[in-house]
């Protein structure tokens, strides 16, 4: 099958669609990036710590969560350690199978060991992680306070208003969450009331067989952000074969 | 062209959180298995650490037959549940959801024979 010819202008189109999803580029204050997240859903989020000193390298970085996180875990990364602060939660956090915790995160801090553990003037360093985000209404604010620490002792609050001097991260959640968990719907919203035993006990298992075959599996959600992205990439992919097409053509003669 | 091919490869990388789903290390009974209607508990344990879980046995016919929902023993690496006594021979069906570390919550089930 002919490849269709596409036209410059589609195809910049395209391309220019897929580059406005790029992350945005450092700016000099912390901030956690992306600004959005699904409530109740999961998200990576990134913690970029650019340095605004050209006389000193950041070495620590603490980062206040806001109350609702139970559930984060972090990206390793050379030459920094990461702690985290537990707290107990004034109302347990509920989630889908019946499950409820009432210890949250309240606060992580990483901190810089050795030549690797130091972000150097000019440089900027996104500490990553994986969350499940707390339950809300699209639109609520998240604000994150974080500190940051040079190595000559200064240290720099970003815990101000939004439009301040030195603002705290925010991050706003919105209300279509991809499902509570693996095995809850992916087009519900934000609504995780499957519950993972009724999601088992649906599916009753094939008939006697042997050892391991016998493990029936309820986890059937896929994530929704999951999807988006290999759509997102299977366009740019087609974007990217017509153009090639499309040079080749004009080059041979 | 190269920011076409740019395009692709941030496209390929877009970032989905992490998702660790913890492994069944051994469960007992073992699936398909047959064993002695004396047994009296039914467990799983994982591979690491979990949040919580629960675990319940039920006949072919959908009657439970362990009491409550299970306990996590084994620094929060095993799920454990008791069974009634007096249990007849046959098929039962052992379902457990866990929640694991990241907020996932995933329910598997397997199958043994008691004789």
């Amino acid at each position: 099958m002919p490849f269709p010819r596409y036209r410059p202008r589609i195809v910049a189109a395209i391309v220019a669609t897929a580059t406005l999803a790029l992350p945005a580029a450092a700016s000099a204050h912390v901030t956690v990036q992306p600004s959005t997240a699904p409530a109740d859903g999961f998200a990576r989020l990134d913690v970029r710590v650019p340095n605004e000193r050209d006389d000193a390298g950041t070495v620590k970085v603490d980062l206040q969560l806001p109350p609702g996180f139970a559930f984060v875990s972090y990206e390793p990364r050379p030459g920094w350690k990461v702690t985290t602060k537990r707290v107990k939660l004034d109302e347990p956090i509920e989630v889908e199978g019946g499950f409820s915790v009432d210890e949250g995160i309240g606060q992580i801090t990483w901190t810089g060991e050795g030549p690797q553990g130091v972000i150097e003037p000019g440089q900027f360093v996104d500490f990553g992680l994986s969350l499940r985000m707390p339950k809300g209404e699209a639109g609520d604010k998240l604000t994150f306070k974080a500190l940051q620490t040079y190595d000559d002792g200064d240290v720099v609050r970003w815990i101000g208003p939004e439009d301040g001097e030195e603002p705290a991260p925010v991050v706003t959640l919105t209300g279509a969450a991809t499902g509570g968990g693996h095995g809850a719907p992916g087009s519900t919203g934000g609504d995780t009331s499957a519950s993972s035993d009724d999601a088992a006990s649906a599916r009753e298992p094939a008939s006697a067989g042997n050892a391991s075959a016998e493990v029936a599996t309820a986890e059937s959600g896929t994530d929704g952000l999951t999807i988006a992205a290999l759509v997102v990439a299977v366009l740019a992919l087609i974007a990217a074969g017509a153009a090639f097409v499309a040079g080749r053509r004009k080059e041979s003669p | 062209m190269r920011t076409i091919v740019l395009a692709v490869a941030v496209a390929l990388v877009a970032s989905a959180p992490a998702a660790a789903h913890v492994g069944v290390k051994s469960y007992s009974p073992k699936p398909g298995s047959t064993v002695s209607r004396s047994i009296e508990r039914v467990k799983v344990t994982f591979k690491a650490k979990i949040t919580d879980a629960k675990l319940t046995v039920k006949t072919s016919s959908g009657t439970t037959v362990s009491i409550g929902d299970g306990s996590v023993v084994n620094r929060k690496k095993t799920v454990r549940v008791r069974l009634k006594s007096g249990l007849a021979k046959g098929r039962y069906k052992a379902t457990y959801s866990v929640l694991n570390t990241d907020g996932h919550v995933i329910s598997k089930s397997w199958n043994f024979n008691l004789n």
